[in-house]
């Protein structure tokens, strides 16, 4: 079997198809980039966050986070204020460089690990990059910052565990890894699926990282549950915490607590079935089921049907692909694509499992890049035989027309995200005019913490000062077309 | 002994064809999109983000809050003024930032204007206004607007003032 992707030998001229297509991947980011640079920083949460790490010391707050109820996140802190620091009052420069350097980030590495190395698998990159940005479970991180995305550095890291367990056997892969995974794990709990993905990389036969260093990061797993499950008392977030989807609507903590309360496995367990259907059919969204309420209500929005037809549609190529390679399987006969697939549904599982607490689409982040991993290599399969099969003209033209148009609903969601930025910046740019001059948040003491009404006036001066897209003059429809964030 | 066996065959890849470049031609034209986005952020232009100059009252009645501010704050524009809006926003131009407030049922716009230095006018055109947010039954408006002035509450008008009209 030929394959236009996942060749490992770089012959002839194959590297500027490889260098074609990392530029192809930054560029996009880059124009993603663009309109998160348009915002201003991020109020909620990324305020908080920024006064929590000016008043306290570097390890006061690595030591407290050791502490937290719930979570266990110290490094999260630690990469803010390690940031804070370095941006000595350029705020806004640097968590939005930050921002758009992990989103390049996340685009070349995705790129890297499809290993392009031919014009016609340099088609297949546009297809790719439209699925991990346009993708529901992808717009979370880049339209929101605490003042840095936690998920996006989970998805980042995750894609570059992918990078790093394909490849030849190296003692730094397994450092590497090994230190990855650390970091992954302390930043936010998703951290875990680094060690997923290695895992479930090796077991499917890439040896990258060996099997040392894989046995090392299990290790440090168990003593990672030890720990939040023993002494630090971490455990996991309570029914109070968050609110989450369920059924048509978002339930408050105390209607959670009340359905639930007595015994929430019912509730974890419709968590984690959601998870896996919202990554591969966009449906539900979040523990909402939005497509089907439009379909029984009758007010079924254009784009609730363009994301679910687009993910359906990345689906079912998967699976073509599965079927297809069904009678090799059988006589134990794998191909790196096929390695991919089976590394991607262990993400999908291990992140839908670890989201059982709550449902936020974001949370599933990495396994939506997975999942676009093994569409993209799919759609790759299928461009191939369109390539070189000796099919009649008019099937060929058929199976065009049909890649075309779930090339075109992946064009929409990607528009979408732009889109939805534009609209972030608006609404985020409004939220800083709930702040007052002279009277800063009730949870602020500024008589102890001048420094903190400082900070507070810089950033809504700067946020006000930047002028955004009015969504009542420019594309007013477009709500109908490009989804919410869920 | 490994679990999966490998089968990777590195043979020269045929030419594009027309087909293949047909299944992506969607993300091809958006590509050109994205050249034109990061091609105009490096030379400073601001592509896709058209930015619409508003009157203050234009900015009240689209809910455009950070625009309210930055023109009181920065542009110092008078927030007791009439200004003029556009006929697709509202039918009334001139008109004053809490009026347009009230007009649109935009109860944080006029909390945002009172507390930016907006006035509210005394004697009947308060009356006025206030009638105006109980017939469009703004309840919170109608609270705010009441503390204002002398704190009379016309209420007990607005009907007739409303018929008598």
């Amino acid at each position: 079997m030929t394959e236009l992707l996942t060749t490992r030998a770089i012959n002839g001229t194959s590297w500027r198809w490889a260098a074609a297509a990392h530029v192809y991947a930054a560029l996009t980011a880059l124009g993603l980039g663009y309109f998160i640079v348009g915002s201003p920083l991020q109020l909620s949460e990324g305020l908080r966050n920024m006064l929590t790490v000016q008043r306290t010391g570097f390890w006061e707050l690595i030591v407290s986070q050791f502490g937290a109820s719930g979570f266990l996140r110290p490094l999260l802190y630690a990469q803010i204020d390690v940031a804070f620091e370095l941006a000595r009052g350029r705020y806004f420069e640097v968590f939005k460089a930050i921002h758009v350097v992990q989103v390049v980030l996340a685009a070349v590495l995705f790129v890297n690990v499809l290993r392009v190395r031919s014009g016609s698998g340099l088609l297949v990159v546009p297809f790719g990059i439209a699925m991990l940005f346009g993708s529901h479970t992808f717009a979370g991180t880049v339209l929101e910052a605490f003042p840095i995305n936690t998920f996006l550095t989970i998805v980042v890291c995750c894609l570059m565990a992918a990078n790093l367990v394909d490849g030849t056997p190296a003692r730094w892969r397994d450092i590497a890894a090994v230190l990855l995974f650390v970091f992954a794990a302390l930043t936010v709990e998703s951290g875990l699926l680094v060690w997923v993905c290695v895992a479930a990389a090796w077991l499917a036969g890439f040896r990258g990282v060996s099997r040392s260093a894989v046995a090392l990061m299990t290790v440090l797993l168990g003593l990672y549950m030890v720990v939040r499950l023993g002494p630090m008392g971490a455990g996991s977030p309570a029914l109070v915490e968050r609110s989450s989807g369920y059924g048509f609507r978002v339930l408050d903590p105390p209607e959670l607590i009340a359905r639930f309360g007595d015994n929430p496995i019912w509730f974890y367990a419709y968590n984690v079935i959601t998870q896996v259907l919202s990554v591969l059919f966009a449906e539900p969204k979040a523990g909402v089921w939005v497509f089907t309420h439009g379909l029984v209500t009758g007010e079924l929005m254009p784009r609730d049907v363009i994301a679910v037809a687009s993910s359906v549609g990345a689906t079912i190529l998967i699976v073509w692909y599965a079927v297809s390679r069904l009678p090799d399987w059988r006589r134990r006969v794998f191909t790196t694509i096929d390695r991919w697939l089976f590394v991607s549904l262990a993400m999908i599982a291990a992140n839908a499992v670890i989201s059982y607490p709550y449902t936020k689409t974001v949370i599933v982040s990495p396994a939506g890049v997975f999942h676009a991993l093994s569409a993209t290599l799919a759609f790759g399969v299928a461009m191939e035989r369109l390539g070189r099969a000796r099919w009649p003209q008019v099937a060929r033209l058929a199976t065009a027309i049909a890649l075309a148009v779930l090339s075109g609903t992946w064009a929409v969601r990607l528009v979408g995200v732009h889109y939805s930025l534009r609209e972030k910046a608006f609404i985020a740019r409004n939220d800083w005019t709930q702040l007052v001059i002279g009277r800063p948040p009730a949870d602020v003491d500024v008589t102890r913490y001048p420094e903190a009404g400082r900070l507070i006036e810089q950033l809504r001066s700067d946020a006000v000062s930047r002028r955004v897209v009015n969504p009542a003059f420019a594309s007013p429809y477009g709500w109908r077309y490009f989804e919410q964030n869920w | 002994m490994a679990l999966f066996r490998t089968e990777l065959v590195n043979t020269a890849a045929p030419p594009v064809s027309s087909m293949q470049l047909l299944a992506v031609s969607p993300l091809l034209m958006l590509f050109a999109g994205t050249l034109v986005v990061v091609g105009g952020w490096i030379v400073g232009a601001k592509p896709f983000w058209p930015v619409t100059n508003l009157t203050l009252s234009e900015a009240v009645v689209t809910r455009d809050a950070g625009e309210v501010v930055r023109l009181i704050e920065r542009e110092r524009v008078d927030p007791n003024h009439s200004w003029p809006v556009r006929a697709e926003l509202l039918e009334t131009s001139p008109i004053t930032p809490v009026e347009a407030a009230v007009a649109t049922r935009r109860g944080e716009m006029v909390v945002l204007l009172l507390r930016h230095g907006a006035v509210l006018p005394e004697g009947p055109e308060r009356d006025a206004l206030i009638c105006q947010a109980v017939r469009a039954r703004e309840e919170e408006v109608v609270g705010l607007l009441l503390q204002t002035g002398n704190g009379s509450d016309p209420r007990g008008r607005c009907a007739s003032a409303s018929s008598a009209r």
